[in-house]
């Protein structure tokens, strides 16, 4: 209602302002109500809880192995052989056998409801946003020895055929890392391996987010135009090569969404960084969130994601000119001013120097955030992620071709897969190297949801405002 | 150009590590609760006993072989426990293994199964262990086979333990006495035979590293055991923090009394161990 009489006196007196604002509160409050409905879309499943049953299932996606033990999603669509309305439980598993994406298969055991809200454990709203109500440990289980053929289930056994061939092809930890950047896994990630990621602040390589899409996609963009392919050709090339990397991937909803905000980035590249994509962002994110609107508050993939992109996008120009300022300042001081029109930025130095601003805007994006979810922050982040980032598509680029080469002889894949293995050695000492550090990560108390939601609406108030003062001095 | 440049560094590497390999290597891996160990003879044979839980000894032989070394000569699964079995798994799939050695005693978990299909599968040769074989490692080193004492093929034991393979690696002065998870009465038995001499100087327990059985649980490690071996060094390969409370106050104890010097893998990481067949050291 009051959104209403907003926008009714904002006709009459056609204020601008009033018009945007009441249409920000219809929206704000649509969106409240999207999201509770999404919340308490949950099926009541209170029956089935607390006995023993015997249930049936399709694993739906690729089991999750884990250290000890290996954790299937499945979609449960018959209970005491009786057919009901299908809901996904997550069902921990010894780790062997092994099963397959698609599988049909039979349980005997307990079925149990996701831990309930409380002291900030969201744990059970995390599951609901992939859909799960429902978790298992340890059932009975029985394959039944038949399969669903859909295309996705197809793909997902292509991946996990193309995961053996990394394994074969590398040894560890290389082919962990590996699957890291191709697949964005990280269950089996080894322990040490995550906390030297977590300190030297390069975790988000291993996430498959929007950015190392991105980072796929300007390696394709660059290839391209190596070979004198046009720039409107190469970018739909290197947005179908996304695609394409993605259905190999297992195209899961999160990694299409990083796939959304990588061609984004793309797409920024080709526009210039103007307003169209602004509004491209937003769209995307918005559509992201009202298909599935629990991932704006419990997948940290998205935020990460999303906040990164629109790092890369608002806040790049204004660290480009940072740098080039502090650089000018410096040859100033170091030649005294005489031959600064000698000293000419090289071609390397200038890939150095482009790495080192997106990373800077990237991150800078997501502090907040990081320091919301992991009460952390690496301060040698940016000096690692320029080391690294900038080896990572030569690592991707082999590592894929080389661990394809699997398919045709292992002993071929294991030659092709040497120069792969020296960059990602080289990488992997630099990340060991700074997480050894005691001052390279710096511990915050976690801030909370409230302060973090308040320094990005700041942010971006105080960006617009910059914008709009801009204009004016134009 | 770079090409070229990559390759002599390549071959450089390939002979600095042939070159350098010339004592004898023992590698208690931390791999959290459970064992496996790493044996690199002079000579270059490797050998892997046991595989601890999890994939974490995959990690721990990729740092320790070079990048295309992906073979192993032999691997020993001293009892088909999933904290002994469960990492030769990923490690059958993923290295040519030369040889296995093993008890074959029967186990109803879908992890020995897998075993089983996978040794069938890669037709990869298996002896049983049994009291009184020697596995020569090239180089002067050899390992002995002090238990079990007779065939267990096809037996499903209440307690694989029972079944459990002892062995001791020697080299020159050097030895190493590794147990798996063997219990007191294991223990015994092996004294027994030792003290009646039947069989001359071949079981002799008498060792310089000690691997104390069952990550230090209080069913090994009788003190006449650990006088009988003697050790200088003890070496305690358990998970930090497990829920088994391994090693065992009793077992600590008892290494003490003895005043036998104690290494955890949980307390320092791997454990790591050279020796040139004169004396041994930390590496």
């Amino acid at each position: 209602m009051a959104a209403f009489a907003a926008v009714v006196t904002s006709l009459k007196r056609r204020n601008k302002t009033v018009i945007i604002g009441g249409f920000m509160l219809i929206m704000f409050l649509s969106g409240v109500w999207r999201f509770s409905w999404a919340e308490n879309m949950a099926p009541d499943l209170t029956p089935l809880f607390g006995r023993r049953i015997v249930f049936q299932g399709i694993v739906w996606e690729e089991p999750e192995i884990r250290d000890l033990n290996q954790r299937l999603k499945v979609k449960i669509y018959s209970v005491a052989d009786e057919k009901i309305n299908s809901f996904f439980a997550l069902i921990t598993l010894r780790r062997y056998p092994k099963y397959e994406a698609g599988e049909y298969m039979s349980f005997n055991g307990l079925l149990q409801a996701p831990p309930p809200e409380e002291d900030g454990n969201t744990y059970g709203k995390y599951l609901a946003k992939d859909g799960v109500f429902a978790l298992s440990y340890f059932p009975k289980a029985n394959k039944e020895n038949r399969k669903q053929n859909s295309f996705v289930f197809y793909l997902l056994r292509l991946k996990r055929g193309f995961e053996e061939k990394i394994n074969l092809a590398f040894p560890e930890p290389y082919a962990v890392f590996l699957r890291g950047l191709l697949l964005g896994e990280r269950t089996s990630f080894p322990a040490e391996l995550t906390r030297d990621f977590q300190k030297s602040g390069v975790s988000h390589l291993v996430a498959l987010s929007g950015y190392n899409i991105t980072i796929i996609g300007r390696f394709l963009l660059i290839v391209f135009t190596f070979l004198y392919i046009p720039f409107a050709a190469s970018f739909w090339l290197a947005s179908l090569g996304i695609v394409v990397f993605v259905l190999l991937a297992g195209a899961s909803p999160s990694l299409v969404r990083a796939a959304v905000m990588g061609i984004l980035v793309l797409l920024a590249r080709r526009e210039g960084r103007g307003y169209h994509i602004t509004n491209a962002l937003v769209l995307a994110g918005a559509v992201m969130v009202a298909i599935n609107p629990l991932i704006l508050r419990f997948d940290a993939g998205f935020q990460l994601s999303f906040l990164a992109t629109a790092g890369l996008i608002f806040l790049s120009p204004g660290v480009e000119k940072t740098i080039n300022n502090a650089a000018g300042f410096l040859r100033k001081k170091i030649t005294g001013g005489k031959y600064s029109e000698l000293v000419r930025a090289r071609p390397a130095a200038g890939i150095l120097k482009k790495t080192l601003v997106e990373t800077l805007a990237a991150q800078i994006a997501v502090l907040p955030l990081l320091i919301f979810l992991f009460g952390s922050v690496s301060l040698v982040s940016p000096l690692t992620n320029v080391l690294v980032i900038s080896a990572v598509p030569y690592a991707m680029g082999w590592g894929f071709v080389s661990s394809c080469l699997g398919f045709l002889s292992t002993a071929l894949s294991r030659l092709a897969a040497v120069p792969a293995w020296l960059i990602m050695w080289y990488q992997l000492k630099v990340i060991k190297f700074f997480a050894g550090f005691s001052f390279s990560s710096f511990t915050f108390g976690k801030f909370t949801g409230v302060l973090t939601v308040f320094l990005y609406f700041a942010a971006a108030f105080w960006w617009f405002w910059l914008r709009r003062k801009n204009k004016e001095e134009i | 150009m770079y090409f070229l440049v990559g390759a002599v560094f390549f071959i450089w590497l390939t002979l600095f590590y042939q070159e350098k390999q010339r004592n004898l290597l023992v590698n208690f891996f931390d791999i959290g609760q459970g064992d496996a160990i790493f044996v690199e003879a002079p000579g270059g044979n490797q050998i892997l006993i046991d595989g601890g839980p999890g994939d974490r000894v995959l990690a721990k032989l990729g740092e320790e072989l070079p990048f295309w070394d992906r073979s192993l000569d032999l691997l020993v699964l001293t009892h088909p426990h999933a904290d002994h079995l469960d990492g030769l798994l990923e490690v059958l799939k993923r290295y040519k293994v030369g040889m296995v050695v093993e008890t074959g005693d029967e186990y109803d978990t879908p992890e020995y199964q897998e075993w089983r299909n996978l040794l069938r599968e890669k037709n990869i040769p298996v002896v049983l262990a049994r009291f009184g074989q020697e596995i020569s490692l090239g180089g002067g080193v050899r390992l002995d086979i002090f238990y079990p004492f007779r065939d267990y093929q096809g037996v499903l034991l209440k307690n694989p333990h029972e079944a459990n393979i002892v062995s001791r690696l020697s080299y020159g002065r050097d030895s190493f006495l590794f147990t798996g998870d063997g219990e007191k009465a294991t223990e015994y038995e092996m004294l027994f035979i030792a003290r009646a001499g039947t069989y001359g100087n071949f079981l002799n327990l008498s060792s310089d590293v000690l691997k104390v059985g069952h990550h230090g649980s209080k069913t090994s490690s009788s003190e006449d055991f650990a006088r009988a071996v003697g050790p200088n060094l003890a070496v305690i390969s358990a998970g930090k923090d497990n829920s088994y409370g391994h090693p065992h106050q009793a077992t600590l104890d008892t290494l003490a009394k003895l005043n036998i010097p104690v290494s955890r893998t949980d307390e320092k990481g791997d454990i790591k161990i050279e020796s040139d067949g004169e004396k041994w050291w930390f590496k």
